[in-house]
């Protein structure tokens, strides 16, 4: 019966909002989910509260089985201030953490890793929790399904892959797309098993569900369902449908309703009377049509807070301690943070490719897996994409992941995750969601690693809101940041310059916080303002210091956060100097010196003396001889002699 | 060729100059030694000879009197026969930075007055700086004054009755009380030597003269142009000396001698109020006097309070020269010759 009830609830809100689209109500797309309730009703039904659900596009039906109030559902496809994402999301952004819904997406693929962190969490804080990931045929050609899984094999996480294969995505066969149209045998590749069903039966979904989430809980690890089924409206409101079907195939599969089917079974079982379900079926389309009037009434969001809730509220921190007398190294700094902040915090666990008993490729983590064992150091296999989508599922769900990249280069394979998922969670889920996750690698060109481990994307990754992008220079910032990145909210990409690694400099021993956004003057000078970066701050306090022996006086720079950008800080060191010349490795398109250029010609422009310049990388890929090597870095020379020549503009 | 007409330098850190006005007009023929126009250093003024002959032709850009002038910068041309004028090709407006402009804005700068530094393109704030601030005078004073600093001063204060001195200039005017002061200090160096006296290198120097000096606020500049010899002149000689000086001075056309050799000076802001001041040694003078307002002011004489006018005098005194007893005698003397003005024997005229 309470099966019954969801799936008429799902069908009757979703044919409601069909002619509310029609009627432009709804701003943006709507996918339905007419024809597939059996699974949603039959899987959530074994769900808790506090168990999450990971869903897609064509997620109405997830969100209100899990049991999102259909006002809430209505209100958000209307875009008004009381939709479960306060009209940030719409129809394909879903979230309502409260009651463990924990998003539906716009991008296919990625719910399957999030659900894996969020079964990461659960064991990792030892608790009976569950994450379910709902995704379509479409999703398990996709890296993600071949990534989400096997971690979740590997580690025997406590999830439920439920794939809704309706055997189209979007107009393209599966039967086509598919090289092994058999999705549940996949299961056998990572080594746990996969059940075949059909997907319009909700008891068979039930009774498959209900086993697959006990094994979860039990520790028994994933399990991967395929519910073979069919959805009967077009992919999208809207959309024609007979291009790639037949109105035979689409009549026949309508015959093959799963509601219809289930109210036939409930009466021939006796389990119910056809007035029973017919008094249902009345009380829920009173209250739908009630709830849909509301939504039509509903307040919009105040427009002012359209940007609100992009990053968390940062928290007040202390003045940072001196730094004191002893010296240590840059990387023995970034240890010493993230020792005593493991210590600190149990909830914090480091993802990376020998990250473990190795202790890291740049010894990150030397000697953090004795203290704290394999389930906070967590070798990986290759699967960068696989492990941040999982990161980013685990922060969602109350741990603070580490991810080490070794070499920043290989973030790229996860582009997608940060991008869309990890920087915009916060926001699509109207700041109820919290990201404390931190994503760490070596930067920068050096020891003839030629193209494919010298990269640096502090400038790409700086144009994404929702990231907090931070690359000290000196092992003092390197600990104070890294340690305020490990008690902040937001997802921190730390990018440390790998030749300044062994770097020497006064650290104080205890811990201490240097807020985000805060530009640290190397050196004070009035003539020029020399703004450098990672690796090249360094190399231009250096320059710098030569040029005081030729009677140039020289203010550097480091911005040591290159997002949040702390230009007021640029901004007042220019009102000294009138002079402007940005160093940075990283390519000059686009690029964050391109940035400050334009902000201070904007709030600057007073105040220049002369035209900005900037010291870039060569437009290249990295090239590996050491008589190639230099030349594609401002090297020191370069940099003395830029700063001569602006002096004298 | 036509011969350039420029700028010159008139003293060796001369780096710019106050454009005083054309001698000749556009199309005179000049000889060469012919003054063709005046300039003004922050030492002098002067009139500029020309060092050729021709055809004087005045650019269409000429400075106009009082613009500030750089060494170097081209006036005009002196063309011979046949010769015509020169396409000095026009160059493109001149680049600014956007901070030079800022500056130029807030300190009211012309920028059209302001020129890039010898063999850059563009003007910076620093060029817009240096036009606003030194008038060259300006870098006078303040060097000057940082002199004077150097030297060790003291301070004397004492009030001259002024009853009679106020009686005796009702009597003469349009006479003024800086022509009396400057008589009066002129007289009390003539009977105190070891005050006529200035501090070089290595040691005093006696004076033979007893030229005195008067601050005055011409326009924008202060100046402190000297009265020659005021003991040995009639008040209505020293008032003309003193209104010929400062018209040469508003007119820019003041000789050296205008600023030679004096050994004292006299500040008077008395018109403007002022109670009393101490002024700053103007170097290398030994003595400066600040007068202060002539007013009735209370004075105790006998055991009686009565309202007299008096007449605050301050000298400031260079110690490496002149000790506190010569100085505080130097003082009395010149209260006493204030307080009887004519009454002292000397030609008071
Ligand atoms: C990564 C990605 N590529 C392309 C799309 C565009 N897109 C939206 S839905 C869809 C089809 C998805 O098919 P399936 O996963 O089977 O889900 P269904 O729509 O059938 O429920 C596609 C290609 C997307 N959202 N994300
Ligand atoms: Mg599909």
């Amino acid at each position: 019966m309470n099966l019954y009830r969801t799936m008429q609830l799902i069908r009757t809100a979703e044919e409601q909002l069909a002619r509310c689209h029609a009627r432009g109500l709804v701003h943006g797309a709507c996918h339905t989910y007419v024809g597939q309730e059996a699974i949603a009703a039959g899987v959530c039904a074994h769900l808790n509260n506090d168990d999450v659900v990971f869903s897609t596009h064509r997620g109405h039906g997830h969100a209100l089985a899990k049991g999102l109030p259909p006002a809430e559902l209505f209100e958000e496809l209307f875009g008004r201030a009381g939709g479960c994402s306060r009209g940030r999301g719409g129809s394909m952004h879903l979230f309502s953490p409260e009651i463990g819904l924990m998003g539906t997406s716009g991008i296919v693929g990625p719910s399957i890793l999030q659900a894996a962190g969020a079964g990461y969490s659960f064991a990792l804080r030892k608790t009976n929790q569950v994450a379910v990931a709902f995704f379509g045929d479409g999703a398990v050609n996709n890296g993600a399904f071949h990534e989400g899984l096997n971690l979740a094999a590997i580690w025997k996480l406590p999830v439920l892959f439920v794939c809704e294969n309706n055997q189209f995505a979007t107009e393209v066969p599966f039967a086509y797309a598919a090289g092994n149209p058999e999705v549940a045998s996949r299961a056998a590749n990572y080594g746990f098993t996969g059940v075949s069903l059909d997907g319009n039966d909700a008891l068979a979904v039930h009774r498959a569900a209900g086993e697959a989430i006990a094994r979860a809980r039990q520790g028994l690890g994933p399990t991967l369902l395929e519910c073979k089924t069919y959805r009967t409206r077009p992919h999208s409101e809207g959309m024609g449908d007979y291009t790639y079907r037949t109105r035979e195939e689409v009549a026949a599969w309508r015959e093959r309703c799963p509601i219809a089917r289930l109210r036939a079974t409930l009466i021939e079982r006796g389990e119910a009377t056809a007035a029973a379900l017919d008094a249902i079926d009345a009380e829920l389309r009173a209250e739908i049509a009630a709830v849909s009037e509301a939504a039509e009434k509903a307040p919009f969001p105040e427009s002012s807070t359209a940007t609100t809730h992009v990053y968390a509220t940062p928290r007040r921190v202390d003045a940072p301690a001196e730094p004191g007398t002893r010296e240590i190294s840059y990387s023995a700094a970034t240890l010493e943070a993230l020792d005593h902040e493991m210590a600190r915090n149990p909830h914090i666990f480091v993802l990376g490719e020998g990250i473990g008993v190795r202790g890291g490729n740049f010894g990150t983590t030397v000697g953090l897996y004795a203290k704290y064992g394999a389930q906070r150091l967590r070798d990986t296999p290759i699967t960068e994409r696989g492990f941040v989508g999982l990161a980013g599922g685990a922060a969602m769900t109350g741990t603070r992941p580490v991810v080490d990249f070794m070499f920043i280069d290989f973030i790229n394979d996860a582009f997608g995750e940060i991008i869309n998922q990890i920087a915009k969670m916060q926001y699509m889920s109207s700041g109820r969601l919290r990201m404390p996750l931190l994503l760490r690698g070596c930067v920068g060109i050096g020891h003839a690693a030629a193209t494919h481990h010298s990269g640096s994307y502090h400038s790409i990754y700086s144009h994404i809101p929702g990231l907090r992008v931070v690359m000290p220079s000196t092992p003092y910032d390197a600990k104070g940041l890294l340690i305020h990145a490990l008690r902040c909210d937001d997802p921190v990409l730390f990018l440390e310059p790998r030749e300044l690694l062994s770097l020497k400099g006064p650290v104080p021993e205890g811990d201490y916080e240097i807020e985000f956004g805060q530009a640290r003057t190397l050196l004070a000078g009035n003539q020029i303002t020399v703004v450098g970066l990672g690796h090249l701050a360094q190399r231009a306090l250096a320059a710098a210091r030569s040029l005081q022996a030729e009677g140039l006086s020289v203010e550097v720079i480091d911005p040591r956060t290159v997002s949040p950008l702390d230009t007021e800080s640029i901004r007042r060191s220019l009102a000294k100097t009138g002079r402007l010349l940005i160093v940075d490795e990283a390519f000059g398109p686009c690029g964050i010196g391109a940035e400050i250029a334009a902000q201070m010609a904007d709030i600057g422009f007073d105040l220049l003396d002369a035209p900005i310049r900037r010291l870039n990388g060569a437009f290249a890929p990295t090239p590996y001889s050491p008589t190639l090597e230099p030349e594609v870095i401002p090297s020191q020379a370069r940099i003395e002699a830029a700063i001569r020549e602006l002096v004298d503009e | 060729m036509a011969i350039e007409i420029t700028v010159p330098r008139l003293g060796w850190s001369m780096e710019e100059g106050i454009f005083g006005n054309w001698l000749k007009a556009n199309g005179d023929t000049v000889s060469a030694g012919e003054p063709l126009f005046s300039l003004e250093s922050d030492k002098v003024t002067m009139d500029v000879e020309a060092l050729d002959s021709g055809v004087l032709h005045i650019l269409a850009t000429s400075p106009q009197p009082g613009d500030v002038v750089t060494v170097g910068q081209l006036l005009g041309h002196l063309l011979r026969e046949g010769e015509s004028v020169p396409v000095v090709s026009s160059p493109e407006r001149t680049p600014v930075s956007p901070r030079a402009r800022a500056v130029a804005k807030e300190l009211g700068v012309d920028l059209a007055q302001v020129q890039p530094r010898p063999g850059k393109q563009r003007i910076i704030a620093a060029d817009v700086q240096k036009i606003a601030r030194p008038l060259p005078h300006r870098v006078t004073v303040a060097t000057r004054m940082e002199e004077s600093f150097r030297a060790p001063h003291f301070y004397l204060h004492a009030d001259a009755d002024a009853e009679a001195l106020a009686h005796y200039r009702d009597q003469r005017r349009p006479l003024s009380y800086n022509d009396l002061l400057l008589k009066a200090i002129a007289l009390a160096l003539t009977r105190h030597p070891r005050v006529n006296a200035y501090w070089a290198n290595d040691g005093v120097v006696a004076r033979v003269t007893h030229h005195v000096a008067l601050a005055a606020q011409v326009g924008e500049q202060l100046l402190t142009p000297v009265i020659p010899n005021p003991a040995e002149k009639s008040l209505a000689q020293i008032t003309a000396d003193r209104l010929e000086v400062l018209e040469r001075c508003r007119q820019r056309t003041t000789r050296p001698a205008d600023f030679a050799d004096a050994s004292a000076t006299l500040s008077n802001l008395g018109p403007f109020g002022v109670d009393r001041f101490q002024a700053i040694l103007n170097p290398p003078q030994s003595i400066i006097v600040a007068a202060g307002s002539i007013r009735k002011r209370p004075v105790v004489v006998g055991d009686a309070v009565v309202a007299r006018l008096t007449l605050p005098i301050s000298l400031s005194v260079d110690h490496r020269v002149v000790d506190g007893v010569a100085a505080a005698a130097f003082l009395q003397t010149l209260i006493a010759i204030l307080e009887a003005p004519g009454a002292t024997g000397e030609s008071w005229g």
